[in-house]
């Protein structure tokens, strides 16, 4: 054969060493097992718990912001128990020796199910107040929602509760226990919550609904940092060809934004989103990170604005007022109105403090910038008007013997399949000058927002009573 | 006068390897009397090694210590036969024992492979075993066919077209009659059998690939024009059959086999430029046939970048083509599967240069088979299912490898694809080796290792996921037979180059 072509007989076989070498050396770098330098050592990115041996080891425990046991340890083998087991359910998830890990137990299971040196896993200190969370559960009794509350100085989560049914609270503790609730009793609690629609759904980070009329707060940032915050408009009732309508039919005349805001008219808004045009308007609610996926230290946020460019008025007027193609979820629309209280930066919300094993801290979170929402002059002109919305809507007159200032903003959204309205309430609350952002909010219901006010002056309360 | 010219042709050509096939039984006689029988002995205890030392890990490591009579005694014995047929071949025993290394590791892998089995799945391994015998057979029984064909001056213009055609008509037969699974359309049944058919027309196009070089009927100019066309009609219904991992193997294995062996380096340029201009143009065509059929869908942009498909999308494209009407015509099937040719390509690209932009479904797999590799040790972990991690068995049996075998572990199978190359690579040196023979086996080694590493490399991120299973580990019966075939062809080739090695060194025993 021709000895010209051995050489390229012996280059093949050296490229073809030369890969196997790469693909050796790339495989052992993704291992981690040379430490700290494979990809996969940030806590709470795994997500393959099926192979950890939980048999052998004391699930690990988390605590809150002051330091109690939200979970305490039990023995090899078995679940940590809850002593919070409804409140914090939604957050830390299941120990189920038939579905296996969920929530923050799935996320983080490395953590909590293999110690360092020994046979017990980590401790989790989470940013939530567990007086706050359970106070806050139990405001959620007889409705199916959640209550939010972020700091938005810093991003730390203080409260994230939900509640999937009005009756049928979610019991961590109960998980795989045969169910005495049910006439059938080899029914277990898995299976009886299975049978509740949406029951496993985490309220506070679902992105299904449109934030109803808490979005015209963020159009009102838009139209202020483009220099139409002094917006005149003649409002008949109806805008964009009839389309678009306001709440009972009312047309309130010549008004401003501050009135079109404690009014949440709806007409006022849809005319603004087309004065501002597609540009402008989804630029703001991109600033806002509407419409982009948030990386979160326990779940991914999703939301949605309009994808495409090219959008008719009507959207646009319906993304201006809350509704058209907009999806966020009730904890976004707490950091929407959190940006807002805190000069228009938007932290990046955060749900664990650190986490420690055999008394060494392998993990600590710090603050960290998620969006510049909007310039600093906007954000407290928007909040001045929010802060308006709260006297409008009677809140202030409860808390003015406080040094407690408030911002509110309500809304509906119309949802598709005959399930009623979700409500909300997004509140800014100042407490010891640290702005807060909240949102609460309720599914599946006949009532109308402003039905949550007592719900707020609650949620203000415990706050005070607790932070203060 | 032509038909009985045709009909005398045939004739001559079933008696020459009626002949040969005679002829090759009568050596494997004489081999056999000539069997260094102790030389044998050890590589039977070296065999026996391999399975018991699998049978201690799996005990060891799985806790599972009762495999030894009902899996790893079967494969032992199944592996002699490879031996005993490097035997009759009077063939390098070095190559046999690589090949019944990689087979026992695919047996092993078998035994705890999850999730749609049964968490011992000592029955998948048995099956595993089964397909291994019969494998080794069928390819003992076409073997001197092929290596007939791979003689010098075996081979006419007319074997080269008529391949082609064959080549062609298979295709068709799968977009007939085919079975849409896992998302391509290239399984058959025959009766209570079926095969993955581009696994069989994979092996054509390699052997094709061989023939077009070999055949001295056809000009260098006719030749190059010949193995474009080649390349172009497996591309075609590749893509129609969403087979991108069985194109990734033919078009590297073909280009590099052609830069290697064709004297005039300027074809192989020139056809390779060609080549990828016709695969551009192609894309292009496919994106506007794209546009049309999905009329005023648009492409969602950033976020996540869904490419929305014909009819509904993530079913149709998981599905195949599923919602088509069966009583459709093939052109309507054709064109609407040229449609969905440019969104399938786009997504894997995207999935893998830009992942936070690509539907969960592609980066979701990945995602998990990277966290997979978090639990890989230096000598493999032990037990737990991998069940987060999809198509464990298949596309993504290389992490199953390292976690199971560790990094040393999957290192040696690396390590002994490169020494089973190196095996054939070194007898281009013999003078006495038979040119085509000499290809054939280069080419399918090649193919091998090529299918070996775009596998691994897709596992850990270096390439996008195409689908594609790591030769003998991997689950499926046909790439199985496919690659025992080419092994037991390389078996018998490096056979007659030790005996004339023995006899040109004066050393004729």
């Amino acid at each position: 054969m021709e000895q010209r072509n051995k050489k390229y007989v012996s280059m093949f076989v050296a490229i073809t060493c030369s890969l196997v070498f790469l693909v050796m050396s790339v495989s052992t770098y993704k291992t981690g097992i040379i430490s700290d330098i494979g990809p996969n050592s940030d806590p709470g990115k795994y997500k393959n718990c099926d192979i950890i041996n939980r048999s052998d080891t004391i699930e690990g425990i988390f605590v809150d912001s002051k330091g109690n046991e939200i979970t305490s340890y039990t023995t090899s083998g078995e679940p940590a128990l809850s002593n919070y087991p409804e409140s914090f359910s939604y957050l830390i998830g299941y120990n189920s020796s038939v579905l296996g890990l969920s929530g923050l137990r799935g996320n983080y299971c490395r953590e909590l199910f293999e110690g360092e040196n020994d046979k017990t896993g980590g401790t989790i200190h989470l940013t939530t107040n567990a007086s706050i969370q359970e106070r806050l559960y139990n405001l959620l009794e007889g409705s199916i929602g959640s209550i939010n509350v972020v700091n938005a100085n810093t991003g730390e989560i203080v409260a994230l509760t939900s509640r999937g049914d009005p009756y049928v609270g979610y019991n961590v503790n109960l998980i795989d226990d045969v169910c005495e609730i049910t006439e059938n009793k080899e029914q277990r609690y898995f299976e009886y919550y299975n049978s509740i629609d949406g029951f496993w759904h985490n309220r506070s980070i679902l992105a299904e609904d449109p934030p109803g009329s808490t979005a015209k707060m963020i159009t009102a940032v838009s139209l202020v940092e483009n220099g139409k915050g002094d917006m005149i408009y003649d409002d008949i009732g109806v805008e964009l060809d009839g389309t678009v309508i306001n709440y009972g039919g009312y047309a309130y005349g010549t008004v401003n934004l501050e009135s079109a805001l404690n009014n949440s008219i709806n007409t006022y808004f849809a005319r603004a989103g087309v004065e501002l045009g597609n540009e402008r308007l989804k630029r703001t609610f991109n600033n806002f990170m509407i419409g982009r996926d948030i990386e979160l230290d326990f779940t991914t946020l999703k939301s949605s604005y309009s994808n495409s460019n090219q959008v008719s008025d009507y959207v646009l007027g319906s993304n201006a007022f809350g509704q058209g193609e907009l999806i966020m979820s009730p904890l976004h629309i707490a950091m929407s109105i959190g940006a807002i209280m805190n000069e228009g930066t938007m932290m990046k919300p955060y749900l664990i403090n650190q986490i420690v094993d055999d008394e060494k801290p392998v993990y600590t979170v710090t603050s960290e910038l998620l969006s510049e929402a909007t310039d600093a002059t906007s954000a407290n002109e928007v909040k001045r008007l929010l802060h308006s919305n709260a006297e409008y809507y009677g809140l202030y007159d409860y808390f003015s013997k406080y040094d407690c200032y408030i911002a509110a903003k309500t809304g509906t959204a119309e949802v598709s399949g005959n399930k009623g309205f979700h409500i909300y309430i997004a509140l800014g609350v100042e407490i010891n000058g640290v702005p807060y952002g909240i949102c609460i909010d309720q599914a599946n219901t006949q009532d109308v927002s402003s039905t949550l006010i007592n719900k707020a002056i609650d949620t203000i309360d415990i706050l005070l009573d607790e932070l203060k | 006068m032509n038909n009985l010219k045709i009909m005398n042709s045939l004739k001559t050509m079933t008696n020459n390897i009626v002949d040969y096939y005679k002829e090759t039984f009568t050596n494997y006689g004489s081999n056999l009397k000539q069997v260094k029988w102790k030389n044998f002995c050890y590589q039977v205890a070296l065999n026996l090694l391999i399975c018991l030392s699998y049978a201690v890990f799996c005990a060891l490591k799985e806790g599972s210590g009762n495999l030894y009579m009902s899996v790893f005694i079967p494969i032992f014995l199944v592996n002699n036969l490879i031996l005993l047929y490097a035997s009759l071949n009077n063939s390098s025993y070095k190559f046999s024992t690589l090949i019944i290394f990689l087979l026992t590791t695919g047996t092993a892998l078998k035994i705890f492979m999850m999730p749609s089995f049964e968490p011992s799945s000592v029955s998948e391994a048995q099956k595993n075993i089964i397909t291994i015998l019969f494998g080794i057979l069928a390819s003992i029984s076409v073997t001197p066919l092929i290596k007939y064909c791979s003689m010098e001056n075996n081979v006419g213009k007319k074997s080269v077209y008529l391949f082609l055609i064959l080549t062609i008509v298979l295709y068709f037969f799968a977009l007939i009659f085919g079975k849409e699974k896992y998302g391509t359309k290239a399984w058959v049944e025959i009766g209570p059998l079926e095969f993955q058919l581009t696994e069989v027309t994979k092996l054509l196009a390699i052997v094709i690939s061989v023939f077009i070089i070999k055949c001295e009927q056809i000009s260098e100019n006719d030749k190059s024009i010949l193995a474009l066309v080649l390349l172009c009609i497996h591309t075609f219904f590749l893509f129609l059959l969403n087979e991108l991992g069985t194109l990734c193997v033919i078009i590297l294995t073909v280009f590099s086999f052609r830069v290697i062996f064709v004297e005039q380096k300027k074809y192989v340029i020139r056809e390779t430029t060609y080549f990828f201009v016709l695969i551009i143009v192609s894309i292009t065509l496919c994106y506007g046939v794209y546009r049309i059929s999905t009329g005023n869908i648009t492409l969602q942009e950033t976020n996540n970048v869904q490419v929305e498909l014909p009819n509904d999308s993530d079913e149709t494209e998981e599905n195949g083509l599923a919602s088509l009407d069966s009583s459709e015509s093939l052109i309507n099937e054709i064109i609407d599967r040229i449609a969905l040719i440019y969104p399938k390509i786009e997504n894997r690209v995207i999935a893998f240069i830009d992942p936070e932009n690509a539907p969960e479904k592609y980066v979701g797999q990945i995602e998990r088979a990277e966290d997979a590799l978090m639990f890989t040790t230096f000598f493999g972990t032990p037990s737990g299912l991998l069940s987060s991690v999809p198509e464990i068995a298949s596309d993504f049996v290389f992490i199953y490898l390292l976690v199971r075998l560790g990094l040393v572990g999957a290192s040696l199978v690396l390590v002994v694809l490169i020494l089973m190359l190196a095996e054939v690579a070194v007898e281009y040196g013999n003078p006495s080796v038979d040119r085509g023979e000499y290809m054939m086996a280069f080419i399918f080694v090649s193919s091998i290792v090529i299918q070996a590493l775009i596998c691994s490399c897709s596992n850990i991120g270096l390439f996008p996921v195409v689908g594609l299973t790591f030769p003998f580990l991997g689950h499926g019966s046909t790439t199985l037979y496919v690659n025992l075939f080419m092994t037991i062809f390389i078996i018998s080739f490096l056979q007659k180059n030790i005996v004339k090695e023995e006899v040109i060194n004066g050393t004729t025993k």
